[in-house]
């Protein structure tokens, strides 16, 4: 493994940015896209190379790291800037730039005849090289950093077009929610130097694995703190406020940012820290309770949406509410394989939901669509594979990443634990049946022509369902212990606690067959209900009209944050800008401004221009000092 | 004794001139009442046996000095107003504020001079000191003060020259 | 004793030359009240001289005497040329210092 392929992966996109940005004002759009794909393609095959040569070497050295200069050094504290290419990181790495890869192919149709086509290509690939420095940062405060550039990239891209209120508001809304998040992890990264004096990742795991004769409340309360910052970036309860709105940037930002990369990143983080978690006492159950919430909280909100985006966006934070329950439930790995999996069927569902778009001109709202099986065949199809992987159903990549999740929530934390994922799942199922069979089945609502997508846009649909679809080899076999992806991730995350085997392999199957019939029955049954009997749903959601607003407003937490929080800021504000800016600040510096000038025009008169003032004044002066020499010298 | 007889009577003669100078209306008055106050000078200066200084004092002060003033005057043909004979400040204002000013810078001078080094008793005149004297002074030990004055009044003559042209 | 006389005399001439400078407002009577208090200086010069130290105030006097008559003839000059200027020499009438 060399570490000039470590290099290589954030140097492209950072060399993409560059020329785009400055001598791209000069390219046709054909350059700028090239440009920006091979800025991905390259660390992409760079990447891979990687991987095979990680997974020549047996699994204790799988580990790559590279400094590349000391950036602080004071008293002791060391912060390199270095990276660290474990199977972890790799796995995101790979994520990132498989799914990135595909966005941008995808984008090129996309982002057609936009006007800031050249700018929508820099502000992508300066994401993918801030989140591959997340990813590969072997210190926190790299991580960081990474962080706030994908937080910054993020603003940038929800509010691509700028022009329209609504995006400019909701790339603050999430810049401001992700900044409360930051506070945290600022915090925690303090509390980690405090106590550890060090921000590296392997010293910390060397210091957290001996023996540090700390009480638990320490490393609890640091990793929580680290966790919400997770949350922040990860958007879960109550920091996902910003998801939804985030929804008003272009779909393969909503693709790349929001379902497949930077959200999951809260996730990543978590475990890589999970020696912290493991000796972090209550902070675990915290953040399976939190995961566990912002599941059904999500899932109950994303039935009742009626954008077909929004859907998504808040099928994403559920969805990660997942992968929290199980880094809650110490289960690493599997929480990582959910995150590849729903990165891939997320990314795959939101390039779908863009492609609709698209064909349909713009048209977002779920109750303008339907029959579009048949007008859009490829994008349906996908969609539905998608769609598939996401309630988890046999033999999608879903169902063996999620399947696993629930499993070992029982395991951990008892029955009503497992019975909130199934839950989850059941619901999730919901809502998935109700998205396809109001937007793809039944009779159309649409009159106008459809604009069918082009190959940039079809291939990475195709690549990513084939994908979606077939991932799921990697967690074989389940039930049996040891998996693929398992085996490769043992060198950096611990296996999950497992109980006994003999009575958990039997009640696992059949948990395991209770919750998928369930979760199929549901599905069809929505499917089914939506089409079919498309009229009567519409007539029962207008008679629950109040439900289906609460869920709509996502149980109104946007109301809430308005009320408690916003409300009161912006009357604040206000009282600032009027009173204290204008009467108190305004009126010293201009009083004080005043008194200068009183004082000049006193001084002024000293100048009267007749040579007998000037003489008394002389006169005056002799005697003053006069005296004073009198006075010093006597 | 007489001594103090002497200096006493020209010293008073001496403020006399000073304040016909401050306030006689006339200008010319004025310029005499220098006039009186600088040869009862020359006469002080000559009490004490410096006969150059006296002798300098009427030559450039007297015979020179008063008579441009003279010449001004009679140039430009003053008059003052309603013929009084003496004349006082413009405001109460800034004659009270020059006198305060003039009584403490008096006062001032006087104090330093008492703090100052000097004995009360026992002073008397040093040996005179002759023209002889004062010229070799004058030519060696400050050389250079004197060719300085030299430069300045030439600058002074063309200065004057220049100013008063049309 | 007569030392303080002197310089009795001396320091009352230069505080008169003051407030003839402060109070007229006649140019002429200015330059008189200057030359005054110059003339009181050059008293304390002597006196000092005479009494105390050796030679130096005297020559300093001769000095002071010339700057005096440098000094008087610039001013008057001027003198004639604010007369020409304004047609009348009275000081408080000119403005032209003020700032």
């Amino acid at each position: 493994m060399s570490p000039a392929l470590a290099y290589m992966l954030p140097l492209f996109p950072l060399v993409g940015v560059l020329l785009n940005g400055s001598a791209g004002v000069r390219f046709n759009s054909k350059t700028v896209s090239l440009v920006a794909c091979a800025a991905v393609g390259l660390p992409l095959l760079a990447a891979l190379a990687l991987l095979v040569s990680m997974a020549g070497l047996p699994g204790d050295e799988r580990v790559l790291t590279v400094t590349l200069y000391t950036w602080i050094s004071q008293a002791g504290f060391t912060v390199s800037f270095g990276f660290l290419v474990d199977t972890l990181s790799m796995t995101m790495i790979l994520v990132v730039l498989f799914v990135g890869f595909f966005i941008h192919l995808y984008s090129i149709g996309y982002m057609e005849g936009d006007p800031g086509y050249r700018r929508f290509f820099v502000y992508l690939n300066l994401f993918i090289f801030f989140m591959l420095l997340l990813v590969m940062a072997d210190n926190l405060i790299l991580t960081f950093l990474g962080w706030e550039g994908v937080g910054l990239c993020s603003y940038l891209l929800i509010g691509f077009w700028f022009e329209k209120k609504s995006a400019a508001d909701a790339g603050r809304k999430a810049f401001v929610v992700n900044r409360i998040g930051d506070m945290g992890f600022m915090l925690g990264i303090l509390m980690t130097v405090l106590l550890f004096q060090t921000v590296n990742y392997q010293e910390l795991h060397r210091a957290l694995e001996g023996s540090h004769g700390m009480a638990v409340t320490l490393p609890a309360v640091t990793a929580l703190l680290f966790f919400i910052g997770a949350m922040g970036k990860s958007a879960q309860f109550p920091l996902h406020v910003w998801l939804p709105d985030a929804m008003e940037g272009p779909t393969p930002v909503s693709a790349l940012i929001h379902a497949a990369t930077m959200v999951n990143a809260g996730v990543y983080f978590m475990c890589r820290m999970f020696p912290l978690l493991a000796q972090a006492g209550i902070a675990l159950p915290v953040i399976a309770a939190v995961g566990a919430f912002t599941a059904i909280y999500a899932a109950l909100s994303a039935v009742g949406q009626t954008d077909i985006k929004k859907v998504l966006a808040y099928s994403t934070v559920s969805q990660i509410g997942y992968m929290f329950m199980a880094v809650g439930s110490g289960m690493y790995m599997a929480g990582m394989f959910h995150l590849v999996t729903h990165g891939i069927f997320k990314g795959l569902l939101f390039l779908g939901a863009g492609a609709v778009i698209h064909a349909l001109r713009g048209e977002q709202e779920t109750a303008a669509m339907g029959g579009l099986l048949k007008r859009l065949s490829l994008t349906s199809a996908t969609f539905l594979l998608g769609l598939l992987a996401l309630a988890g159903i046999f033999p999608m990549s879903g169902f063996f990443s999620k399947e696993v999740i629930i499993w070992g929530g029982f395991e951990r934390y008892g029955l009503f634990y497992w019975f909130l994922g199934f839950g989850g799942a059941v619901i999730t199922a919901l809502y998935c049946g109700k998205l396809f069979g109001l937007a793809f089945l039944g009779e159309g609502t649409y009159d106008g022509s459809i604009h069918k997508p082009g190959y940039s846009m079809t291939v990475p649909l195709a690549v990513l369902g084939f994908c979606a679809a077939t991932f799921g080899v990697f967690n074989l076999p389940m039930l049996a212990g040891k998996t693929i992806f398992g085996n490769f991730m043992a060198s950096t995350l611990p296996p999950a606690q497992t109980g006994d085997p003999a009575v958990s392999h039997a009640l696992e199957t059949a948990m395991l067959l209770i919750v998928s019939i369930v979760v199929v029955v549901v599905l069809l049954a929505a499917m089914r209900l939506y089409s079919r009997r498309r009229n009567y749903m519409v007539q029962l959601e207008e008679n629950n009209a109040g439900l289906m607003n609460l869920l709509f407003s996502g149980f109104r937490m946007d109301h809430l944050h308005d009320a408690l929080l916003v409300g009161p800021f912006k009357r604040l504000a206000a009282f600032s800008s009027t009173v204290l800016d204008t009467i108190i600040i305004d009126g010293l510096v201009n009083r004080a401004g005043a008194a200068a000038l009183a004082a000049g025009r006193l001084f002024a008169l000293l100048q009267r221009g007749t040579v007998t003032a000037y003489a008394l004044f002389i006169a005056a002066g002799i005697v003053l000092f006069l005296g004073i020499t009198l006075a010093v010298t006597s | 004794m007489h001594e103090y007889l002497l200096i006493g009577i020209v010293g008073i003669l001496a403020i006399g001139g000073g304040l016909g100078v401050v306030f006689l209306a006339n200008p010319i008055n004025n310029v005499m009442s220098l006039l009186l106050t600088m040869l009862a000078l020359a006469g002080l200066y000559a009490a004490m046996g410096a006969h150059v200084a006296a002798l300098f004092q009427v030559i450039i002060y007297v015979g020179a000095i008063l008579v441009l003033f003279i010449f001004a005057v009679m140039l430009l043909n003053l008059r003052e107003a309603a013929g009084r004979i003496f004349t006082g400040p413009q405001t109460p204002g800034i004659g009270g504020a020059a006198l305060a000013l003039a009584i403490a810078m008096g006062t001032l001078l006087w104090g330093s001079l008492r703090k100052s080094p000097v004995p009360d008793e026992g002073l008397s005149l040093l040996e005179r000191a002759g023209v002889h004297r004062l010229a070799i002074d004058l030519f060696t030990d400050h050389l250079l003060v004197f060719e300085l004055t030299a430069v300045l009044l030439l600058v002074a003559s063309i200065g004057a020259i220049i100013i008063s042209r049309k | 004793m007569e030392l303080y006389l002197l310089l009795g005399i001396g320091i009352l001439l230069f505080c008169l030359g003051v407030v003839g400078f402060l109070v007229r407002t006649n140019a002429v009577v200015l330059l008189l009240s200057v030359e005054l208090m110059l003339n009181a200086a050059n008293l304390v010069f002597i006196v000092f001289s005479r009494y105390l130290h050796g030679t130096d105030g005297q020559i300093y006097v001769f000095i002071v005497m010339a700057i005096a008559a440098a000094e008087v003839a610039v001013g008057l000059a001027v003198m004639i040329s604010i007369f020409r200027l304004y047609g009348l020499l009275d000081i408080s009438k000119i403005r032209l210092l003020r700032g």
